[in-house]
C-alpha cells in the first residue's frame, strides 16, 4: 500500500532550513479583462492579480498565506497547483522549474501537489456518492490497483482522516454529510495522490467555529506524519499564528511581510499587517488601539504606483508613492516590504511614530477563567 | 452605451448572416429548382425573367464573388426581381402591398400579448398558490395549440356559427384603401379575429416566463427587505419584484418573438389576411423563390429591429448593463 | 414556451442541484400535474407505435360515406373522400411523434455538443460558437424553416427533422452553455481538475450528470416545438402531403374547406391532439423547472394564505399601537442594570411545517432587549439564529410558522404592543418606524435596479407622506453622511459600490426613520476583517449618538464579545446561555460556550491551548434527547440524556447575574458533585 509507505517520515525539520519542496520565484499573474474591445493606443487591460511573488514551502512545515479577498492569495495557490499558466516567473518543484499546463505533465505535477478547496459543500459532485468521487481519485493515482485494491485504498483514506467505520460514509451523497465531514473527505481525496505538498485554500473558513479546530489539527497531523509541505491560505491571521510555522501576508497581489508566525503576528512590521491585526475581532486583547482606516483595497486593473498600500497608509512618505519598496530584514527570516525600514532620517522618524501607534496592538488581557484549572 | 453599440454591431452581423444565407440557400440546395420553375410556366416567362431566375440559383457565367456583389446591389436597391406567384408583378410591389398589414397587425398583437401576458404572469407569481395561478395550465394549453388551428376554431365559432365577424380578408371589398374612416373601421373590424388569435396563443409563453421569474424573484432578499421596510404591497410588487422579474423576459425576447411571428404568419393564411404570411404561403405553394427570400429578409430585419428595441428597453431597465 | 426556458436559463444560476437524477424522477412523480403530463405523453407515444396496426381502416382508402359525422363505424367521422379520420389520426400520430422526438434527439445532441464544448473550453472557440448560436436564435426560425422546406419539396419526415434541427439547435445550446459555464466555475469541477482528472472524464462525470434536468427540459421543449412546426409546414403544404400526419390532416381539411362545410370532426381532433401533447410535455417541464429551481414551489407573498400561515392565530389582548408623534425623547446611555425594556420576547417557538411534521427551529426562546442595549446572539449553523431574526420582524416565510410566544414592543412613550397580533396595516407602520433590519448580504438585499438614494427615499415616502421632495432629499444626504458615504453616491446603483459601501448603505436605510431597534443579521460576515472593523465601529458610534437598541446576530463570538452588552448563545434552537458580555468572556458557564471560546485563536498575549469541541452541530430535525449538546459535551452525565435542562439563574459572587441551560447548574448536590469531579 503506497498510501502507508510515507507515513514513516516523522522527522521534523530542525535547525537550518532544508531544501524547499515547492517554490514560487517572482511569480506574476495577470488576468485579461474580458468584454469590451481593446481601445486603440492602449494595451489590453489586465487584472494584476499576483505581482512578483516569491514563496518557499518546506517539508513537514505549514506556511500560512494571509490576505483579504482580492489579495491574490487563492490565485497564488492555484498557480502553484498549475491550474493556471503563469504570466511570468517560475514554479519550482525540488528546484526544477515546472511548466505543466495540461496532459501527462500536469497530472504528474498534481500527483505531488494537491489543492484542497474552501467550500466543502461545493467541492463534491452533488450527484455522485462519496465512494465514486474517491474511487476516481484513487483510479488516477493508484492506476495499477484493481477494484478491490481501490476499495481498500478508499477505506484506508477514510480511516486516516478519522471517518470510521469507512463503510458508513462511502455510500452517502454529499448533501447527506456535514460540512466538517465533507472537508475531511476532501482532504482524503487529496491524500489519495500521496502528495508532497498540500495547498489548502481557506480549508476551514466555511466551517462552523466549533469544528474548525478538528480539521486544522487533522491537517497538521498529516503534514507532520508524511513530512509533507503545506500552504495554508487564510484570511484569519490569528489562526495563522496558531497553526503555521511561517506566515506570509499579501496585499493587492504583492507580498508585504513574511516571517515566523509569532514574529509576524506579535511584532507586525508592515502597516498593512498592523491594520489587519488591529481589525481582527479578538476579546483577548485589552483596549488595543484602533487604527483609523477609511480606505479599501485598490483596483487591480490600475494598481497604485510604488507601494500598493500607500493610499491607505497613515505613514506614507513620498518615496512610497514613487518606488516599489524593497525587502528589509528585521530579524532572522522576518522581512517587510516597506520603506519605513529604510535606513535614513525620514524613515527612522516615521518608524518611531509607527512604533508608538502600535505599541499595545497585541497586549493581552487576562485570559478567561478556564474550568480545567483553578 | 458601449453595450448597446456592441448589440447594434451584433445585429448588423446577424443581418449580414441572414442576407448571405439567403444568397447561399438557393445555391446549395439539391435538385434543379430553376428548371422546374421555368417548365411550370410553359414558356410564358419573358427571357429576362428566365435569366433572372437562373441568376437567383447561381446558374450564371460570372464568378460566385461577382454574383454575391450583384446580390448585395439588389438588396440595397430593393430589386428582388419578378414574382412568379403574382406574375408579372415585381416582388417589391407585392411586398409593398402586403407589408403594412402584417406590420401593424403583428406589432400591435405582440405588444398587447407581451403586456397582458407579462401582467398576468406578474399576478400569477405574486399570488402563487391562489386562483390566479390556475391560469397557468389554461394558458399552457392555449400556447400549445397550433396558431392556425386555433384560428380555424375562432373562425368556426365567431365567423361561421355566430356570424359576428367576417370570415376572411383584411377589409370590406366595398371600401377603397386609403386614409378614410370607412376603410379604417373596416380594417379594424376585419383584424379583430386574427388579432385575438395571435394574442391569446402568444399569451401563455409570456405569462409562464414572467410567473416563474416572479416567484423566483419573490424569494430574493431585496423583496424581503422591501417588506421589512413597510412599503405598500403595490410598491413591492411593481418596483421590487416585477421590474426585476421582467428582465429575463426582455432578454429572451428574440426567441419568443420569432415564435410569435412564425405563428402569426400561418394564422394569416387561415384568415386569408392580405399580409406577408398569406403571400409567403402563396409563394411557397408556387415555389416563388424570389418572393420567399425577400419576405424572409424583410421578416428578419423586422425581428432584428424589434430585438434592438427590446435591448434598449433592457438597458433602460437594468442599470447593470449600462456600465462600460 | 421559448420564453419559459429563457427564464429557466436565468434561474439555473441559483439552482440548488443537490439532488441527483434519480431524485428527479421521484420528484416528478410526486406532482399530480406532472404525472398527468407524463401519462398523456406515454399514451400518445404508445399510439404512435401501435397506431397503424390498430387502425380500423386504411387512412387513404376512399369510401362512399363522404363527409360523414362521427358514428359507430367512423369514430371521428370521414373526410370529403370518405376516408376514416380516426385511422388518419392513428397513422398521423406516428409521423408527428416521429418528427417531434426525432427532431428533439438531433437538436439536443447538437445543442449539447455545441453548448458544452463552448461552455467548457471557453476562449475564442466559445466566443465564435456562442456568436453563431445567438445569430441563429435571432433569425426567425419558422420563416427560415418554410424557405428551407420549400426548397426540399415533398420531403418526408427525415427532411423535416433535419430542417427543424438546423434552425432549432441554438436555443438549447445557449442554455447549456450558460449552465456549463456556471458548473465549470463550481468547486467540484476545479477539485476534479486539481486531482488530475482528464477533461473528457470531467465533462462526462461532472458536467453532464448535473445537467440532466436542463437537457431534459430542452429536449421536451423541442419536441413540442417540432410537432408544432411540422404541423405548420404540413398545413402550408410544404411537406409530403400524401404522408399522413396531424398536420397533413389539417392541410386536407383546409384545402377541402372543411370549415365551410361544417365538418368540424375533420380538423378538431388533429389540433386537439397536438395541443394535448404540447400541454402534457409542458406540464412535465414545469415539474423539471421546479426541480431545477426549488424556489418555484414556494407560495407567493401576495396571497392571503401566505399572510395567514405566518402566525398561528390565537386569542391575544390587542394593545393599541400609536404612531409616534414628534421627536423621540433623548436617550440615556445604556447601563447593565437598566430595566427600560424595549422588546420582550417570550417563549417564542418557530416551527418548519412539512405536512404533519413540525420541526422547531426556535424553541421556547425568551429574552429582553433594553433601550440602548446591544444584545449579541451567537450561534452556529442550525442554531436557529437566523430564523429568530426573521421571526422577530415577522419576515419568516412558509413553511416557517410561529406557533407560540409573544413579542412585546414598548415604545418610548410607554405604550406596549404584541408584534405577533398586529394586523397587516399596523404591522406595515410598525416595520422600519420602530424596528429595522440589516441583512447579511447587502449585495442581495439591495434592489439591483434602483438607485441607492431611491431605496432610502421610498421608505421615507411610505412612512412620512407629508415630507416634501426637498425634505426627503435633505434626509437622504444626511443619512448617507452619517454612515460615511459621499452624498453624490445617492445616484449610484448597488453594483457600483464596493462591498463595504453597500453595507453602509444598508445601514443608512436601516436608520432612515430613526428606529428604536435595529436587528442585524450577520451584517459583516461577507466582508473582510478590515472593512468589518470599519462597519462595526460605525455602528457603535451611531448607536451611542442615536440611542437605538441593537440585536446583533452572528456566528463570530469574539466579535460579539467586543461589541455587545449582553450575549445570548444559541444551540439547537434554544438559548443555552445568557450573560453580560464581559462576565461571559471571563466566566463562560455552559460547556458549549466554554468550548466555543476555546476554539478561537487569539492574537493578544501568549498563545493559549485551543481545545475546540468534538462532533458537529446538530441537525434540527434529529435533535438528541435531553440536552441537545450532550453528544459533544465533555462533562455530560447520565441525566443529560433524559432531562431537558431549563435556563437556570446563576449568581456568582464575582460576576453579574447570568443564565445557563445546563444540568450542572440545576439545584441539588449531585450536580455540584459532578461539577467538582470535572474540576
Amino acid at each position: 500500500m503506497s498510501v502507508q509507505q510515507t507515513t514513516d517520515g516523522q522527522a521534523r525539520p530542525t535547525g537550518q532550513d532544508p531544501e524547499p519542496v515547492l517554490e514560487a520565484v517572482n511569480v506574476t499573474k495577470h488576468f485579461p479583462v474580458r468584454g469590451g474591445l481593446p481601445r486603440r493606443g492602449s494595451a489590453r487591460r489586465v487584472v494584476h492579480a499576483v505581482e512578483n511573488v516569491s514563496l518557499k514551502l518546506y517539508p513537514g512545515r505549514i506556511t500560512a498565506l494571509v490576505g483579504e479577498s482580492g489579495s491574490g492569495k487563492s490565485t497564488l495557490a492555484r498557480l502553484l497547483a498549475q491550474l493556471y499558466p503563469l504570466t511570468s516567473g517560475e514554479v519550482r518543484l525540488h528546484g526544477v522549474p515546472v511548466v505543466a499546463p495540461r496532459g501527462r505533465a500536469f497530472r504528474e505535477h498534481v500527483s505531488r501537489v494537491q489543492l484542497i478547496l474552501q467550500d466543502p459543500f461545493g467541492s463534491f459532485n452533488p450527484v455522485a456518492t462519496i465512494a465514486s468521487t474517491l474511487r476516481r481519485a484513487a483510479a488516477i493515482h493508484h492506476a495499477d490497483t484493481d477494484k478491490a485494491g481501490r476499495s481498500a485504498v478508499i477505506d484506508d483514506l477514510l480511516t486516516q482522516i478519522n471517518l470510521v467505520p469507512p463503510r458508513q460514509f462511502t455510500d452517502k451523497f454529499p448533501h447527506e454529510l456535514s460540512g466538517g465531514q465533507l472537508q475531511r473527505i476532501s482532504i482524503a481525496r487529496a491524500l489519495a495522490a500521496d502528495p508532497e505538498v498540500f495547498l489548502a485554500d481557506e480549508p476551514v473558513s466555511s466551517l462552523d467555529v466549533s469544528i474548525r479546530l478538528g480539521v486544522l489539527n487533522l491537517l497538521r497531523r498529516l503534514t507532520q506524519e508524511r513530512n509533507a509541505a503545506m500552504l495554508y491560505v487564510t484570511h484569519d491571521i490569528a489562526s495563522a499564528r496558531y497553526f503555521a510555522v511561517d506566515t506570509t501576508v499579501m496585499y493587492a497581489g504583492e507580498v508585504v511581510e513574511t516571517g515566523p508566525s509569532e514574529a509576524v503576528t506579535q511584532h507586525a512590521a508592515h502597516p498593512y499587517t498592523q491594520l489587519l491585526i488591529a481589525s481582527a475581532p479578538d476579546p483577548s486583547r485589552g483596549g488595543a488601539p484602533r487604527i483609523r482606516d477609511i480606505g479599501q483595497p485598490p483596483s487591480l486593473i490600475n494598481p497604485p504606483t510604488g507601494c500598493r498600500f500607500h493610499p491607505r497608509c497613515p505613514f506614507a512618505m513620498d518615496r512610497c508613492r514613487a518606488d516599489v519598496p524593497t525587502s528589509f530584514e528585521l530579524s532572522p527570516g522576518h522581512t517587510a516590504r516597506c520603506w519605513l525600514y529604510a535606513d535614513d532620517q525620514e524613515a527612522r522618524a516615521k518608524r518611531a511614530e509607527n512604533a508608538r501607534t502600535v505599541a499595545d496592538l497585541t497586549t493581552g488581557r487576562p485570559a478567561p477563567a478556564d474550568p480545567t484549572d483553578s | 452605451m458601449r453595450t448597446l453599440l456592441r448589440k447594434f454591431g451584433f445585429y448588423v452581423l446577424t443581418a449580414w448572416v441572414a442576407i448571405s444565407l439567403n444568397f447561399l440557400i438557393p445555391r446549395i440546395m439539391p435538385g434543379d429548382p430553376a428548371d422546374n420553375l421555368i417548365n411550370q410556366f410553359h414558356g410564358k416567362l419573358s427571357p429576362s425573367a428566365v435569366k433572372a431566375l437562373r441568376v437567383l440559383f447561381g446558374q450564371s457565367d460570372t464568378s460566385l464573388w461577382q454574383q454575391y456583389l450583384n446580390y448585395w446591389h439588389s438588396v440595397f436597391t430593393g430589386d428582388f426581381g419578378i414574382s412568379y406567384a403574382y406574375y408579372p408583378s415585381s416582388v417589391g410591389t407585392v411586398i409593398g402591398q402586403s407589408m403594412y398589414w402584417t406590420l401593424i397587425l403583428i406589432t400591435s398583437c405582440t405588444v398587447i400579448g407581451f403586456v397582458v401576458g407579462t401582467g398576468l404572469g406578474m399576478l400569477a407569481g405574486w399570488k402563487r398558490g391562489s386562483w390566479v395561478d390556475s391560469l397557468v395550465p389554461v394558458t399552457t394549453f392555449l400556447s400549445s395549440i397550433p396558431y392556425f388551428w386555433f384560428a380555424i376554431i375562432i373562425v368556426l365559432v365567431f365567423a361561421i356559427t355566430l356570424n359576428w365577424f367576417p370570415l376572411s380578408g383584411g377589409y370590406s371589398v366595398d371600401q377603397t384603401i386609403g386614409f378614410n374612416s370607412g376603410f379604417i373601421a373596416s380594417a379594424l373590424y376585419y383584424a379583430v379575429l386574427p388579432a385575438v388569435t395571435i394574442v391569446i396563443t402568444s399569451l401563455g409563453g409570456w405569462l409562464i416566463g414572467m410567473r416563474n421569474m416572479m416567484v423566483t424573484t419573490l424569494s430574493e432578499d431585496y423583496v424581503r427587505l422591501a417588506e421589512a421596510k413597510g412599503l405598500s404591497r403595490r410598491r413591492i410588487m411593481y418596483s421590487y419584484a416585477a421590474r426585476n422579474a421582467m428582465l429575463p423576459s426582455l432578454s429572451g425576447f428574440a426567441m419568443s418573438l420569432g415564435f410569435v411571428i412564425g405563428g402569426s404568419i400561418v394564422t394569416e393564411v387561415v384568415f386569408n389576411y392580405p399580409g406577408l404570411g398569406t403571400v409567403l404561403f402563396k409563394a411557397a405553394q408556387a415555389a416563388d423563390y424570389p418572393l420567399m427570400s425577400a419576405i424572409f429578409l424583410l421578416i428578419t430585419i423586422l425581428v432584428l429591429v424589434a430585438n434592438l428595441l427590446a435591448d434598449i428597453a433592457y438597458a433602460f431597465l437594468d442599470p447593470r448593463t449600462r456600465e462600460s | 414556451m421559448a420564453i419559459r426556458s429563457a427564464a429557466l436559463a436565468e434561474a439555473e444560476t441559483t439552482a440548488d442541484l443537490v439532488d441527483g437524477p434519480s431524485r428527479l424522477w421521484r420528484r416528478l412523480l410526486h406532482s399530480p400535474l406532472t404525472c398527468a403530463g407524463l401519462i398523456v405523453t406515454l399514451v400518445f407515444l404508445v399510439l404512435a407505435v401501435i397506431g397503424p396496426w390498430i387502425a380500423p381502416y386504411d387512412p387513404s382508402t376512399v369510401s362512399n360515406s363522404a363527409t360523414a359525422a362521427p358514428s359507430f363505424a367512423h369514430w371521428l367521422g370521414t373526410t370529403q373522400n370518405g376516408q376514416d379520420v380516426f385511422s388518419q389520426m392513428l397513422y398521423g400520430a406516428r409521423a408527428s411523434m416521429l418528427v417531434g422526438f426525432g427532431s428533439a434527439v438531433v437538436t439536443t445532441v447538437l445543442s449539447v455538443l455545441v453548448g458544452v464544448t463552448a461552455g467548457y473550453l471557453g476562449g475564442t472557440g466559445d466566443e465564435l460558437l456562442s456568436l453563431l448560436a445567438n445569430v441563429f436564435l435571432v433569425l426567425p426560425s419558422l420563416p427560415l424553416t418554410i424557405i428551407l422546406a420549400a426548397y426540399l419539396p415533398h420531403s418526408g419526415s427525415l427532411g423535416v427533422i433535419l430542417v427543424i434541427s438546423v434552425t432549432g439547435w441554438a436555443w438549447g445550446a445557449r442554455v447549456l452553455r450558460a449552465q456549463t459555464l456556471s458548473l465549470r466555475k463550481r468547486d467540484f469541477v476545479e477539485a476534479a481538475r486539481a486531482t488530475g482528472e482528464k477533461t473528457s472524464r470531467i465533462i462526462r462525470k461532472d458536467i453532464l450528470p448535473n445537467q440532466v434536468a436542463v437537457i431534459a427540459a430542452s429536449f421536451l421543449g423541442t419536441v413540442t416545438a417540432a410537432i408544432l412546426t411540422q404541423a405548420s409546414l404540413a398545413f402550408l403544404g410544404l411537406t409530403d402531403v400524401t404522408q399522413w400526419s396531424w398536420g397533413t390532416i389539417l392541410y386536407w381539411a383546409q384545402v377541402s374547406s372543411a370549415l365551410l362545410t361544417g365538418a368540424w370532426w375533420w380538423f378538431i381532433p388533429a389540433g386537439l391532439a397536438i395541443a394535448l401533447v404540447g400541454t402534457a410535455l409542458s406540464l412535465v417541464n414545469f415539474g423539471i423547472d421546479e426541480f431545477i429551481n426549488p424556489r418555484l414551489r414556494q407560495a407567493g407573498i401576495g396571497t392571503k394564505k401566505a399572510q395567514r400561515a405566518q402566525v398561528r392565530r390565537r386569542w391575544t389582548r390587542r394593545v393599541k399601537y400609536r404612531r409616534p408623534t414628534g421627536a423621540r425623547p433623548a436617550t440615556v446611555p445604556f447601563t447593565v442594570d437598566s430595566t427600560d425594556v424595549v422588546l420582550d420576547v417570550r417563549n417564542l417557538r418557530v416551527e418548519y411545517v412539512n405536512g404533519t411534521a413540525r420541526t422547531p427551529a426556535v424553541n421556547d426562546v425568551s429574552f429582553t432587549l433594553r433601550r440602548g442595549e446591544v444584545l449579541g446572539i451567537a450561534g452556529e449553523s442550525g442554531s436557529g439564529k437566523s430564523t429568530l431574526a426573521y421571526a422577530i420582524t415577522r419576515l419568516h416565510k412558509p413553511p416557517a410558522e410561529i406557533s407560540q410566544g409573544e413579542i412585546v414592543y414598548t415604545g418610548p412613550d410607554g405604550s406596549a404592543v404584541d408584534v405577533l397580533s398586529m394586523p397587516d396595516e399596523q404591522l406595515r407602520g410598525f416595520r422600519w418606524e420602530e424596528l429595522s433590519i440589516v441583512f447579511q448580504s447587502a449585495m442581495h438585499a439591495l434592489n439591483p435596479i434602483m438607485r441607492v438614494g431611491e431605496q432610502i427615499e421610498d421608505v421615507i415616502r411610505a412612512h412620512r407622506p407629508g415630507l416634501s421632495v426637498q425634505q426627503r432629499a435633505a434626509r437622504i444626504v444626511e443619512l448617507l453622511g452619517i454612515v460615511g458615504i459621499p452624498a453624490d453616491r445617492a445616484g449610484s446603483y448597488p453594483h457600483e459600490l464596493s462591498g463595504g459601501m453597500r453595507q453602509r448603505a444598508m445601514i443608512a436605510i436601516g436608520l432612515a426613520l430613526d428606529p428604536e431597534i435595529i436587528v442585524m443579521d450577520e451584517p459583516t460576515t461577507a466582508l473582510d476583517v478590515v472593512i468589518q472593523r470599519q462597519i462595526v465601529e460605525k455602528i457603535m458610534e451611531l448607536k451611542d449618538k442615536l440611542g437605538f437598541s441593537v440585536i446583533f446576530i452572528t456566528h463570530d463570538l469574539s466579535l460579539l464579545i467586543e461589541l455587545s452588552d449582553t450575549i445570548a448563545v444559541m444551540y439547537g434552537g434554544k438559548i443555552v446561555e445568557m450573560a453580560a458580555a464581559d462576565d461571559f468572556y471571563q466566566r463562560p458557564r455552559h460547556p458549549y460556550s466554554r468550548g466555543l471560546l476555546a476554539s478561537f485563536p487569539t492574537l493578544g498575549g501568549p498563545k493559549r491551548e485551543l481545545t475546540g469541541i468534538v462532533g458537529s452541530p446538530p441537525d434540527l430535525r434529529r435533535l438528541p434527547t435531553g440536552c441537545s449538546f450532550r453528544p459533544r459535551c465533555p462533562v455530560a452525565f447520565d441525566d443529560c440524556s433524559t432531562v431537558e435542562p431549563a435556563l437556570y439563574q446563576l449568581h456568582a459572587p464575582d460576576s453579574g447575574p447570568s443564565e445557563a441551560a445546563c444540568l450542572l447548574y440545576a439545584e441539588g448536590a449531585q450536580q455540584e458533585l459532578a461539577m467538582g469531579e470535572v474540576k
